[in-house]
């Protein structure tokens, strides 16, 4: 395959009013039908998965699915690359050529045991309003690993579960295959660049943190074309690439942090590329990983620092990965680190009952949310998942026993939790108009 | 008609000056002083009563002073509580903010008083659960801060929404809360960085105020004669974790009695910490709480014992209100247990 010294993406978007189940998996006049044995059977290539279940699931419903893993948005690529290379297929370059996205859906999935990370979503009442999946038609599978491991334990390795939703994404969006999308959306960065050198905008650089702490054979941390980013150096990466597959997350899906979904349809990088050109001279995309040393969080500071110097930049977004404890740290050092070089940075983050480290060097913050925020929710008529795990297994949002509270899941079907339950509910990605203010 | 109580003192109470400020509290029908000119702006709201009070009085016998304006206060039913504008008047804002926290406290009426940043009474009661407007700094500021006390009352009893404390104009609380805005974060963050870029003026939506110091405490003189603990944030729980000590955002600690063994032991401990790799700890406890080296240290003769107990909790996701109160109790804990000094290991 002949891969020229540019990028230029097309995403081609088809836009999907509902899903149904049916005869034959297709998508005709914005309704995605698709036939669930297939779909069932194409989710699990190893058969490593049992009791899978397929929901579909739309906003108003009485419906509380718990605990989240993992949601993508169904994407088809005609030239038959792999959707997200060296991960759910062979490695290939990616962020060129035509891609085809089915908007207003995700696919998710959800099991039976939480690990640390993993979230709800709730399609109607209070919970509803914190998440913008509740405002989608989602397309849900539920399994169960044939031999789980560690259930009594934060973390475990949950792969082919998580791994589900990118295939049953695959299978659904392949129906695409042969149509013409409503609308095109274009993605190269070199015209603008022309334009932004010719005008001397200031040159700008998105930096994006990653989860690189939980250890490699949890299959948690981040990826960048299938590889876990632990102890991953600060890397360039073209803004077309995390659009089109070339990253991905398996942290969990909860109130706060980044999804794979997020980066599919990252809002700060689309805004960059508008004002591209423009306003600005966006660079690309660096992302870091964060992990727990200290030397490792140093190390990551020094060299995104030596990026932005040797790409003369001048201005910096950095985002963090999630609003708590130990992404503070990286978040602050760089803040600090690239202010200390010259360059001008911008701040995104959620909150976690303030910020576990400060700098005042960060002096430009934008929040999304607070993640210790206490909500209570009623119950839902239905469940997909297990309610029962929100007090049998770890959640940064739940707990048994709470010197105030008591435990999160009461006898009705109530809940009292924390904002990082409720997924997206911190805004972390940047997605809504969620802010947090003085009060 | 919602009723309120006004608080002001002896100045401009109209009982006198400086001389006057160890008047001992009396309460008045009706609005009395600044309290007139804030009744005609007040909206289906009634002053009632006026309490007048010397400011020296209330900083010298608070008890006193508050337990007499209790006794005002005694069957009257009232639905707000005012008090000020005490502008740049240090004795006066400390008594305006002393009897809005008492009334909010214990009557848990709203409470609005109005001051400038200068006075002392802002740091000292802005993180009570009442407003304080932010204020003029002297009396030639009366008819706006008034006006500004008079317009949030109103609105308060109305029912109306309280926005943030930009938007209202009062001393942020120290209570930060999630809102949804006009543009979404995105849009905001490269808006701000253009505005930075360009030098234009931008309010960041996080203000650092760097303010919790913490002052380490005295070195043991004699090391050799001291009772030492061990502490950890790293959520080392017993296999099993009986006390079901949460992964994240705990609210509670527990200790557990290592007074038999020589070291934790693989195993025996797991972490439940949610925000590590937790597979290092698991492997050997002993890097979250090192029991062995201390018992070493103490056969040594480098220290006098090991305490029985090492103390638990997770401090992953803390609220730092758990986490101070948390650390006051286990200080407590180990001082009634008679221990010179405690190594909280790093998670």
């Amino acid at each position: 395959m002949n891969v020229g010294r540019t990028k230029k993406l097309r995403i081609g978007n088809f836009n999907v009013k509902d899903i149904v189940f049916g005869e034959k998996t297709s998508f005709y006049n914005g309704v995605l039908t698709v036939n669930k044995e297939e779909a069932i059977a194409c989710l699990d290539p190893n058969k490593e998965l049992k009791n899978i279940q397929i929901h579909i699931v739309r906003p108003g419903d009485s419906t509380r699915i718990l605990p989240c893993k993992v949601a993508v948005e169904p994407r088809f690529r005609p030239d038959g690359r792999s959707t997200f290379p060296g991960l759910t297929g062979p490695l290939a370059s990616c962020g060129d050529g035509s891609l085809y996205a089915m908007k207003g859906i995700s696919v998710i999935s959800c099991g039976k045991y939480a690990q640390s990370s993993d979230g709800m979503l709730d399609m109607s009442g209070p919970g509803a309003g914190h998440s913008f999946f509740a405002k989608m038609v989602n397309l849900i599978v539920y399994a169960e690993l044939t031999n789980p491991t560690n259930i009594d334990q934060p973390f475990r390795n949950e792969a082919p579960l998580k791994l589900a939703a990118h295939f049953l994404a695959d299978y659904v969006a392949k129906s695409l295959a042969g149509q013409e999308p409503e609308n095109w959306e274009c993605y190269e960065l070199e015209p603008g660049a022309a334009e932004a050198e010719s005008k001397g905008l200031p040159r700008i650089l998105y930096y994006s943190q990653m989860r690189g702490q939980v250890g490699r054979d949890k299959f948690f941390n981040d990826q960048i074309f299938g590889i876990d980013v632990e102890n991953m150096l600060p890397v360039l990466v073209h803004p077309n690439a995390v659009f089109d597959g070339q990253v991905a997350s398996f942290g969990g899906l909860y109130g706060d942090g980044f999804y794979t979904y997020a980066y599919q349809n990252q809002p700060v990088l689309k805004r960059l590329y508008q004002e591209h050109g423009k306003t600005i001279n966006f660079l690309g995309v660096v992302f870091w990983a964060c992990d727990s040393a200290d030397k490792v969080k140093q190390t990551a500071k020094v060299t995104s620092g030596e990026l932005g110097s040797m790409l003369r930049a001048d201005g910096a977004i950095v985002h963090s990965t999630a609003g708590g404890s130990n992404y503070d740290i990286d978040f602050f050092y760089h803040l600090a680190e690239l202010e200390d070089r010259g360059i001008k940075t911008v701040g995104f983050t959620a909150e976690h009952n303030g910020k576990a480290m400060l700098d005042p060097k960060g002096d430009a913050i934008v929040t999304g949310g607070e993640s210790g925020t206490i909500f209570e929710f009623p119950p839902m008529d239905f469940v997909i998942g297990d309610i029962q795990s929100v007090v049998r297994d770890f959640y940064h949002a739940a707990w048994t026993v709470h010197e105030k509270y008591g435990p999160s899941l009461r006898p009705d079907g109530s809940l009292i939790v924390n904002g990082c339950m409720i997924v997206d509910s911190t805004n972390n990605c940047a997605f809504t108009t969620k802010s947090v203010k003085d009060f | 008609m919602k009723k309120a109580i006004h608080y002001i003192n002896q100045f401009f109470g109209g009982v006198g000056g400086e001389d006057e400020a160890d008047f001992e509290p009396i309460v008045k029908e009706g609005p009395v002083g600044p309290g007139v000119a804030l009744q005609a702006e007040l909206k289906g709201i009634e002053i009632t009563h006026t309490v007048i009070c010397g400011d020296n009085f209330m900083a010298s016998h608070k008890d006193e002073a508050t337990k007499r304006i209790m006794e005002f206060l005694a069957g009257r039913e009232f639905d707000i509580f005012l008090a000020g504008p005490s502008f740049r008047s240090g004795r006066y804002g400390v008594s305006c903010g002393e009897i809005c926290k008492f009334a909010n406290e214990t009557y848990g009426a709203p409470a609005v008083t109005s001051m400038n940043e200068e006075n002392a009474g802002v740091e000292l009661y802005r993180e009570n659960p009442f407003y304080i407007l932010k204020g003029g700094a002297g009396a030639a500021k009366m008819r706006e801060d008034i006006t500004a006390m008079a317009s949030f009352a109103n609105k308060i009893a109305a029912g109306e929404e309280i926005l943030w404390a930009d938007a209202e104009g009062y001393f942020s609380r120290g209570v930060r809360k999630e809102v949804f805005v006009d543009k979404t974060a995105a849009n905001r963050t490269v808006d701000m960085l253009l505005a930075k870029l360009s030098g234009v003026p931008f309010e960041t939506e996080y203000k650092i105020e760097v303010r919790d110091r913490v002052i380490p405490s005295k070195p043991i003189a004699d090391l050799s004669k001291a009772k030492i603990a061990l502490i950890s944030t790293g959520g080392l729980v017993p296999t099993g974790n009986p006390d079901r000590i949460p992964g994240g955002t705990a609210t509670i600690w527990k200790r557990y009695d290592i007074s038999k063994m020589d070291s934790i032991k693989s195993g025996e401990f797991y972490s439940v910490h949610c925000g590590i790799n937790t597979d290092f700890v698991n492997a050997d406890p002993e890097v979250l709480v090192p029991l062995s080296s201390l018992r070493e240290f103490k056969s040594n003769g480098e220290i006098s014992e090991v305490h029985e107990y090492f103390y638990s909790t997770t401090g992953n996701l803390a609220v730092l209100k758990d986490a101070r109160r948390m650390g006051a109790e286990i200080a407590v804990t180990l001082k009634s247990e008679g221990i010179d000094g405690a190594i909280l290991v790093s998670t």
